[in-house]
């Protein structure tokens, strides 16, 4: 031990007292950890040893152990197909409404006109309103016979559409709800993104002659990139959860049109009682949803 | 190039700031004219007025004898160097000095050329394919400077480039900047509060305060003529000895202290002035100095070539805005400038001799410089 390193002749006494230190702390941290078992890893695991079984409710005897038989039977079934398909066309019909409509009342109201503050309070009430009450609100309005949605189509001389009864009518009226509830949050977080932002590099661009429209494209959008993937992952990823709006107006319906991984999960479980398949489904959209996580958390990271 | 008038500018904020006000001002094709003044003087508002970045409320402006008052910023064909460098992060060095190019959509070939030849000039050769974060603040400021050169503008506007840099740096990119400029001698606009940057830089130095131009001359001028008690300062460092004094006869009287006039003794009796003694005019009286003033030293600065001697004479301050507030206690703290090497301690007294010719006069209650015949004949 060379003398005078301060390391080195720190190893006497502090040592032990760190030590103390990092127990204590991991006795404070205890209780969030105990608290996250209990409510998310021990039901993870308890979902894949029953996704591993044959457990239903419909039966009073004890399943047996099947291995891989539940998710071989789920990923082959066209119906999974089906719903994974719908899963996917809901998301990109939602993203394509949402991004840009969030982003466009981000930059509107980004610009501190008269009238904004107040604007942008009314932009927010969806968001705070509880979905299930959003989803019978709007089934009531989409209603083919007593909606007002009908009622205006047919005031400017259109025809009353079937929303929740055809299957693309079905969809499109899906993606409006989830969009009328997530678009002042896709606005919230691009305007607190443009906020964060520095004025000079806009004002060096306008400076530099770049129109408008070039400032937006080659300095607000790049600057404002980290923030838009944060935003597209969310609400990647609460698309794979959608389900109460679903429930709501359609229930996966007309047919399996709107069914998408959440809505056939809950069908299988709760309507069929195939818990062990249900729990199959669960665990893999619970898997698909992993890359979005991982590449969160990696986005996430670097921006810090 | 271009020659840039500024013809009574103004401009308001609301109904209660009044940021620039009336404010006329010409700068020469190839000029570097600095503006310079103490924080919200107005001078950041003059360059964001002349980029187009704000609209004047009042006034015209001209870059190149064309009338760009109501021009937005692209067409005024000027190039801006921000205080924060406000390089684009997500692009390397290359793009960001080839951006405002290529929004002018000048072709690829000639933006390569133009960006290499400016990147050569600057030295950032080797760090074209960086981005800004991975750059150091010289290096960023480098890049900026760049990106206004490689447009070629008809002028320069820049807002306290320097700044962020370290003194060390600053010292350094102040030579380089001056050195750019005389091998391009772009018309340039500068703004800073550092007066060392106004002084070294400028052709001509344009001091504002509270959004007024106080005084437009070359840096020697502004520092051996000061036209009002602001101007005598906040130009130079140490600041201008600002004392309340009185003329008695032949004689400036001080408080308890009584000095010749001799030459300048042109103002009438009983006159109160305020008295300017610049720090480097005051030197430790000698057996032949039958007047001196004497006062208790108080602290001592060895800057190594020379050494400050602030000392507390029994006399009246003069209040201004720029810098010559003394520290809290009775009378003034006067600032003398002397050769390394003298020896004053703190709690010794000393005794400190000027030469007349070196005094300027100002009016106490207009803070106007009193002009005298010996004072236009020079120092």
């Amino acid at each position: 031990m060379r003398r005078g390193d301060p390391q080195a002749d720190g190893l006497g006494s502090p040592a032990p007292r760190r030590s103390l230190r990092e127990r204590a702390a991991l006795l404070y941290v205890a209780p969030a950890w105990i608290a996250m078992l209990a409510v998310f890893a021990i039901p993870l695991l308890f979902a894949a040893y029953l996704s591993l079984r044959s457990e239903t409710l419909t039966s009073f005897l004890p399943g047996r152990f099947v291995g891989l038989q539940n998710y071989r039977g789920e990923l082959t079934s066209p119906i999974f197909l089906d719903a994974l398909r719908t899963t996917l066309i809901l998301m990109a019909m939602a993203l394509a409404i949402q991004l840009p409509a969030g982003l466009g009342l981000a930059l509107v109201l980004h610009r501190e006109l008269r009238g904004t503050r107040l604007f942008r309070s009314a932009l927010l009430i969806p968001m705070l309103l509880t979905p299930v009450a959003v989803g019978l609100m709007w089934r009531f309005m989409f209603d083919a016979d007593l909606g007002i949605i009908g009622w205006g189509l047919e005031q400017i001389g259109l025809h009353r559409i079937d929303w929740l009864g055809d299957p693309w009518p079905a969809r499109w009226a899906i993606v409006i709800v989830d969009s009328w509830q997530a678009i002042p949050f896709v606005m919230l977080l691009c305007l607190a993104g443009l906020a964060g932002l520095p004025d000079a590099p806009f004002e060096a661009a306008i400076v530099d002659g770049a129109s408008r429209w070039q400032v937006f494209r080659y300095v607000t959008l790049p600057m404002l990139a980290p923030v838009l993937l944060v935003v597209t992952m969310i609400r990647v990823i609460d698309s794979f959860k959608l389900f109460d709006i679903l429930f709501i107006l359609t229930r996966g319906g007309p047919g399996t049109a709107t069914q998408t991984l959440g809505m056939l999960n809950y069908n299988v479980g709760f309507n069929f009682l195939a818990t062990s398949r249900a729990a199959a489904l669960g665990i893999v959209l619970t898997v698909l949803a992993m890359p979005v996580y991982v590449l969160w958390v990696r986005v996430t990271g670097r921006s810090r | 190039m271009a020659r840039i008038v500024l013809e009574h500018v103004s401009k308001r904020f609301g109904d209660e700031v009044e940021a620039v006000r009336d404010v006329s001002l010409e700068i020469a094709d190839g000029e570097f004219m600095v503006l310079v003044g103490p924080s919200g003087c107005g001078k950041s508002t003059i360059l964001r007025i002349l980029a187009g970045l704000e609209e004047v409320t009042q006034g015209r402006v001209l870059i190149g004898e064309r009338d760009v008052t109501n021009l937005a910023p692209k067409e005024r064909d000027v190039a801006m160097v921000f205080q924060s460098y406000a390089l684009y992060p997500h692009m390397t060095v290359r793009d960001n000095l080839g951006f405002g190019l290529r929004i002018r959509r000048t072709d690829r070939a000639e933006i390569a050329e133009r960006v290499t030849s400016v990147a050569r000039i600057l030295g950032l050769e080797p760090l074209l394919d960086r981005r800004p974060a991975e750059l150091s603040g010289g290096q960023r400021q480098r890049v900026a400077m760049g990106r206004a050169i490689v447009r070629r503008p008809q002028a320069f506007l820049m807002d306290e480039p320097l700044s962020n840099l370290d003194a060390k740096l600053r010292v350094q990119m102040r030579a380089e900047l001056a050195r750019l400029h005389g091998r391009l001698g772009t018309t340039t606009v500068y703004v800073t509060h550092d007066q060392t940057e106004a002084m070294t830089l400028g052709h001509r130095v344009a001091v504002l305060r509270d959004g007024t131009l106080q005084q437009v001359d070359a840096p020697q001028e502004l520092y051996a003529r000061p036209r009002n008690l602001f101007v005598a300062g906040f130009i130079g460092s140490p600041p201008m000895n600002l004392l309340r004094g009185r003329v008695r006869g032949r004689f400036l009287e001080l408080g308890t202290h009584r000095l010749p006039l001799g030459s300048r003794a042109e103002l009438p009796d009983q006159t109160e002035v305020v008295v300017g003694i610049r720090p480097e005019h005051l030197r430790p009286a000698d057996a032949s100095d039958d007047h001196a003033l004497v006062a208790p030293v108080e602290v001592v600065e060895e800057l190594g070539s020379e050494v400050l001697v602030f000392a507390r004479l029994d006399v009246e301050p003069a209040r201004t805005e720029g810098g010559a507030e003394l520290l809290a206690g009775g009378g003034a703290l006067v600032c003398a400038r002397l050769p390394a090497g003298s020896r004053f301690r703190p709690g010794t007294t000393i005794r400190l001799a000027l030469d007349p010719a070196e005094l300027r006069f100002f009016d106490p209650a207009s803070e106007e410089a009193i002009p005298l015949r010996a004072a236009a004949l020079g120092r």
